[in-house]
C-alpha cells in the first residue's frame, strides 16, 4: 500500500549486530550476509546509538553481554526513547532471569549461543514482519489522522458522532442531534467518505478503531 | 608439678602432727630435765650433807672422849701420874665407847699409857711406857673384859716416845683439842684418826696431852650404804687430796714397797669414776669453804658433782658426791624416745587418716572430674543427674553445663556456617566457573557455527553441487551444537538456586565470620577489627553473604601477606544506608594495579588464583538486591563495599 503519504522507505530491512566479540561480529554478518540479509554490525551499545536512524526498517540482533551498556539496559533505554526496533537477544550466559526480563519487555526471542542458524533467521524474518507491521501501521495512522485534518469542524462533528454511536447512523438522527437537517448531513457525510478515501461508514468506525487517536483527536477540536 | 589434694592434706595432717608432738616432747623433756637434773642437785646436796653429818656424828664423841679425859686428868679426878689409875680409867672409857680403838695419855715426861683393842690374846690390850731415863720400861698387857690379864710382855726395844708424836705437838701447839691426818694405824692396819686434846696444868703449861684413836673405815663403809640415784658415789678427801673415805673401802689403801700403807691419793685410785671426777681437781684452788656445784664425764656419760667442806668440824676435809646425770633422766630419755616413737605413730595414724579423709572429701570431687571430662568428650550429657556432691561442685556443674552448651551452639553455628559457606563456595565456584566456561567456549561456537553456515551457503550456491561437502558441513554444524549443548546442560546442572532470601542480623553473621577467620588471619600476622553498631535486620541469603564477607576478607589478608605489608590490618564496619546495610572490608595493602580489570572472571593478581572470587562476590551481591563496588588508596590501602537490603517488614 504504497502512498505518497507513507512515511516507510523502501529500502531493505538491515539487521543490526552489536557483540563485544569480532569474531562472532565477523562470521555472524558474513554468514548473514551470505543468506541474502543487510547487517550492519557495531561493538558496542554507544556505537549503535550513535549511527542508528530510527527510521531505517530492521531488527537488532544483540548481545546480552555487552560492556558498559548490557543488552537489557540498552532494550530499556530504545523502549524509553520510543524506538521500537525488534530485538533478538543471543547470549554466551543464557541466564533464565535474563532471558524473563528480556522477554517481558518485548524481546523477539532470547537465544543462547552458539544457537541454530535457521532459528536465528526464522527469529530475523518474524523480526522484519513484526517491525513492517508496526511500521506499517504507523503510517496508517499517520495518513488517517492527516486525512482528518482536511475535514471541515462540521463534518469532524458529524464523522465523531458516527464513530461514538455506531448504531445510530442515520441522517434523520444525526440531523436531529445537530440540529441540522437531514439532507446536509447526507452531503456531509459524502465529503467525509470522499476525503478519508473510504465507501462506507462502517469503514470509518473500523478506521477509528484501528487509530484510536482520530476519536480522541475530533472530541478535543 | 601438682600434688593431688589427698596427698597434700594427708602430708600436712602428718607434718602438723608431728611437728606439735615434736615441739609438747622437746618442750617437755626439756623442762623435766632441768627439774631433774635441779632435783639431783638437791639429792647431791642432801647427801653431801648426811655424810658430813654422819661423819661428824661418827667422830665426835673420839673429840668428847679427848676432851672429857683431859679435863678429868686436869681437875685431878684421874691422876695422871698413876699409871694403873689412869689405864683404869681409860679402859672403862674404851669399854663405854665402842667406836673407839684406842685411848692414851702421854705427859711431858714421855710416859705413855694407851689402851687399845686388840685380837687377842684378850680383847684389850695396855701399853705401858714408864719413861724413866734410867729405867725405861715398856710393858704391854692384854684383858679380858672383867679386866682380867689375859697375857703380859714387855718389849724393851720399843722406842717410841709420846712427844715426838704429831698429835702431842700439835695440840700442845693449839693448846686445844686437833685432829691429826687420817693415817693407817700401826697395830690394827686400819685407818684412822686421833683426836688430841691437851692437859694444863698450873701456868697454863701442856702437861700431857690425851688422845682418842677412831677407825674410820665406818664413814667408808657409811658411805657405801648411802644411797645417791643408783651409782651415785660420796668420797671424802683430806687437805693432801688423799682418799680417806670412799664406798669401796678396799680401794683406798696403798701398800707401799717397803710394806708401809698410807691412804691412796685420788688421783691414783683404783676407781675410774672418782679418778675422773677429781681429774681437774686442783686442791689449792678448789678448797674453800663453799660448796660447788660442777659436772664432769666419764665413758660417755655426764656426772654431776658437788664438791665443799666438811663442815661442823675442824677438819680439813672435801667431801665431793657425783652421781651420773642418767641416775635421774634416763627415764626421761626413754621417755623422750618413746614419746618420739608415739609421735611418729600418731603421725602415721594421722597420715592415714589425712588419706582416709582426703579420699572421703575427693571422691565426689573426682566423681564430678570423672563425669566433667566425659561430658567435654561428649559421651555423658551435661543434663544428666549429678553423683551426690558439694554445693560449690553443684554451682560449678551449672556454669559448666550452660557454658558447654553456649560452647557447643556457637560451634555448631561456626560448623553449620562453615559448611554451608564451603559448600556455596563449591556450587557457586563452580556455578561461576561452568559460566564463565560457557562464556568464553560459546563465542568461538558461535564463529564456527557461523562459518559452517557462510561454507554451507557457499556450497550451496556451487554449480557442482558438492553434496558431501555438504554432508560434512551439516554434521561440523551438529557438532559444533553438541558442544553448545553440553555447555548448556553443565551450566544447568550447576545452576541451582541457592538465593532463598531469609532475615537475619548482619552483625551476628560478622562476628561469626571473623571467628572463621581468625586462623587465617593469624597464620598471616593479620589483625581483624570490626566496628559494627546495631543494625535492623537484613534480607538475604545468609551463606551468601557470608561468603561474599569470607572473599572480601580471604582477598585482604592474602594482598597484604604476599605484598610483606608492614600494617596487616583489616577492619569491617556496617552501617545504615538508606534501605541498605553497606559493609566496607578496609585493609592497609597495597592497593589495586590500575590494568587489573576487577570481577572479570579468570582475571587476577594471585600467581594461583582463578580469579573467579570477586566475580563470584559481586554476582552474590547483587543476586540478594545489593551492590558491590571498590575504593582503592594506592598505597595506603582498598576498601570493598558492598550493600544489603534492609528487611522492609521490619520497618
Amino acid at each position: 500500500m504504497t502512498n505518497a503519504l507513507a512515511r516507510t522507505d523502501d529500502q531493505d530491512p538491515t539487521v543490526f549486530l552489536i557483540d563485544d566479540d569480532a569474531k562472532v561480529r565477523a562470521t555472524l554478518s558474513r554468514a548473514l550476509s551470505k543468506r541474502g540479509f543487510s547487517v550492519r554490525v557495531f561493538e558496542d551499545a554507544a556505537h549503535f546509538l550513535r549511527a542508528y536512524d530510527p527510521a531505517a526498517p530492521g531488527c537488532l540482533v544483540l548481545d546480552y553481554g555487552l560492556p558498559e551498556l548490557n543488552g537489557l539496559e540498552l532494550q530499556t533505554l530504545l523502549s524509553d526513547k520510543q524506538i521500537n526496533i525488534p530485538i533478538i537477544f543471543i547470549s554466551g550466559h543464557g541466564g533464565v532471569r535474563e532471558s524473563v526480563q528480556a522477554m517481558k519487555s518485548g524481546a523477539i526471542d532470547f537465544l543462547e549461543k552458539p544457537f541454530r542458524q535457521h532459528i536465528l533467521i526464522d527469529c530475523i524474518n518474524n523480526a522484519f514482519e513484526v517491525d513492517r507491521q508496526a511500521r506499517a501501521a504507523d503510517d496508517t495512522r499517520h495518513m488517517t489522522l492527516q486525512k482528518f485534518d482536511r475535514l471541515t469542524t462540521r463534518e469532524r462533528e458529524i464523522a465523531q458522532f458516527m464513530i461514538a454511536n455506531p448504531s445510530n447512523t442515520a441522517s434523520k438522527e444525526i440531523g436531529r442531534e445537530l440540529n441540522i437537517s437531514p439532507r446536509t448531513v447526507d452531503h456531509h457525510r459524502a465529503r467525509i467518505l470522499e476525503k478519508m478515501g473510504i465507501h462506507s461508514v462502517a469503514e470509518l468506525i473500523d478506521l477509528s478503531l484501528s487509530v484510536p487517536d482520530v476519536a480522541g483527536t475530533v472530541r478535543q477540536k | 608439678m601438682r600434688y593431688s589434694l589427698g596427698f597434700v592434706l594427708a602430708l600436712s595432717l602428718a607434718g602438723l602432727q608431728f611437728l606439735a608432738i615434736l615441739f609438747v616432747v622437746s618442750t617437755s623433756y626439756i623442762s623435766s630435765e632441768r627439774a631433774m637434773l635441779e632435783h639431783a642437785r638437791g639429792l647431791l646436796g642432801d647427801a653431801r650433807l648426811t655424810a658430813v653429818e654422819h661423819t661428824n656424828g661418827f667422830l665426835e664423841p673420839a673429840r668428847e672422849a679427848a676432851e672429857l679425859s683431859s679435863r678429868m686428868i686436869e681437875a685431878g679426878i684421874v691422876d695422871a701420874n698413876d699409871p694403873t689409875a689412869l689405864e683404869t680409867f681409860l679402859f672403862e672409857h674404851l669399854q663405854t665407847e665402842t667406836q673407839l680403838s684406842g685411848i692414851f695419855y702421854g705427859d711431858a715426861a714421855g710416859n705413855f699409857t694407851y689402851v687399845m683393842r686388840s685380837d687377842g690374846p684378850g680383847p684389850y690390850r695396855t701399853k705401858f711406857i714408864a719413861n724413866d731415863p734410867d729405867n725405861r720400861v715398856i710393858e704391854l698387857l692384854w684383858r679380858e673384859e672383867d679386866g682380867t690379864v689375859a697375857a703380859r710382855e714387855f718389849d724393851p726395844e720399843d722406842t717410841f716416845d709420846p712427844r715426838e708424836r704429831r698429835w702431842y705437838v700439835d695440840a700442845a701447839a693449839a693448846r686445844a683439842s686437833v685432829w691429826t691426818d687420817p693415817y693407817i694405824f700401826f697395830s690394827s692396819q686400819q685407818p684412822g684418826i686421833t683426836v688430841a686434846a691437851p692437859v694444863l696444868s698450873a701456868g697454863n703449861r701442856v702437861s700431857g696431852v690425851v688422845g682418842v684413836d677412831i677407825e674410820i673405815a665406818d664413814i667408808s663403809t657409811f658411805l657405801s650404804q648411802l644411797s645417791i640415784g643408783e651409782q651415785g658415789l660420796a668420797v671424802i678427801l683430806n687437805e693432801n687430796a688423799d682418799v680417806i673415805a670412799h664406798p669401796n673401802f678396799a680401794d683406798i689403801a696403798d701398800q707401799a714397797a717397803d710394806g708401809t700403807v698410807d691412804f691412796v691419793n685420788v688421783h691414783e685410785i683404783s676407781d675410774p669414776v672418782t679418778r675422773a671426777a677429781f681429774a681437774g681437781f686442783d686442791q689449792t684452788a678448789d678448797l674453800s669453804d663453799e660448796v660447788v656445784q660442777s659436772g664432769f664425764e666419764y665413758a660417755g656419760e655426764a656426772y654431776l658433782t658437788l664438791l665443799g667442806p666438811m663442815t661442823g668440824t675442824s677438819l680439813p676435809w672435801i667431801i665431793s658426791v657425783f652421781v651420773p646425770e642418767n641416775d635421774f633422766i634416763q627415764g626421761i630419755k626413754d621417755n623422750r624416745r618413746r614419746n618420739i616413737w608415739i609421735a611418729a605413730l600418731i603421725s602415721l595414724l594421722s597420715a592415714i587418716a589425712g588419706v582416709t579423709l582426703a579420699e572421703l572429701i575427693l571422691r565426689p570431687v573426682r566423681a564430678f572430674a570423672v563425669r566433667t571430662s566425659l561430658v567435654s568428650q561428649g559421651e555423658v550429657s551435661a543434663h544428666e543427674p549429678l553423683p551426690g556432691t558439694y554445693q560449690e561442685l553443684r554451682d560449678a556443674n551449672q556454669t559448666l553445663i550452660s557454658e558447654i552448651a553456649k560452647r557447643r551452639e556457637l560451634d555448631a553455628r561456626n560448623q553449620d556456617l562453615n559448611r554451608e559457606l564451603s559448600h556455596a563456595t563449591r556450587v557457586n565456584m563452580m556455578g561461576q566457573m561452568a559460566t564463565g566456561l560457557a562464556h568464553e567456549l560459546s563465542q568461538p561456537l558461535t564463529a564456527i557455527t557461523q562459518n559452517v553456515d557462510t561454507a554451507i551457503s557457499l556450497a550451496q550456491q556451487d554449480p557442482d553441487n558438492p553434496t558431501e561437502l555438504l554432508r560434512v558441513l551439516s554434521e561440523l554444524d551438529e557438532q559444533a551444537h553438541q558442544g553448545g549443548d553440553i555447555i548448556r546442560s553443565l551450566r544447568g546442572f550447576v545452576r541451582k538456586d541457592t538465593n532463598t532470601p531469609a532475615r537475619f542480623a548482619l552483625p551476628d553473621l560478622i562476628a561469626q565470620t571473623c571467628r572463621l577467620m581468625r586462623h587465617e588471619a593469624t597464620e598471616h600476622d593479620v589483625t581483624i577489627a570490626s566496628h559494627v553498631g546495631d543494625l535492623p535486620e537484613v534480607l538475604g541469603n545468609r551463606v551468601g553473604i557470608a561468603q561474599v564477607l569470607t572473599n572480601l576478607l580471604r582477598n585482604a589478608i592474602e594482598a597484604m601477606s604476599s605484598a610483606d605489608s608492614e600494617r596487616r590490618e583489616v577492619t569491617i564496619s556496617a552501617q545504615q544506608d538508606g534501605e541498605y546495610v553497606r559493609v566496607s572490608v578496609a585493609d592497609t595493602g597495597p592497593g589495586i594495579a590500575s590494568d587489573l580489570v576487577l570481577f572479570k572472571q579468570f582475571q587476577t593478581s594471585k600467581p594461583d588464583g582463578l580469579g573467579l572470587g570477586l566475580s563470584i562476590s559481586r554476582t552474590i551481591a547483587e543476586a540478594n538486591g545489593g551492590r558491590l563496588w571498590y575504593k582503592t588508596d594506592g598505597a595506603d590501602g582498598t576498601t570493598f563495599f558492598f550493600t544489603v537490603p534492609i528487611d522492609g517488614a521490619q520497618t
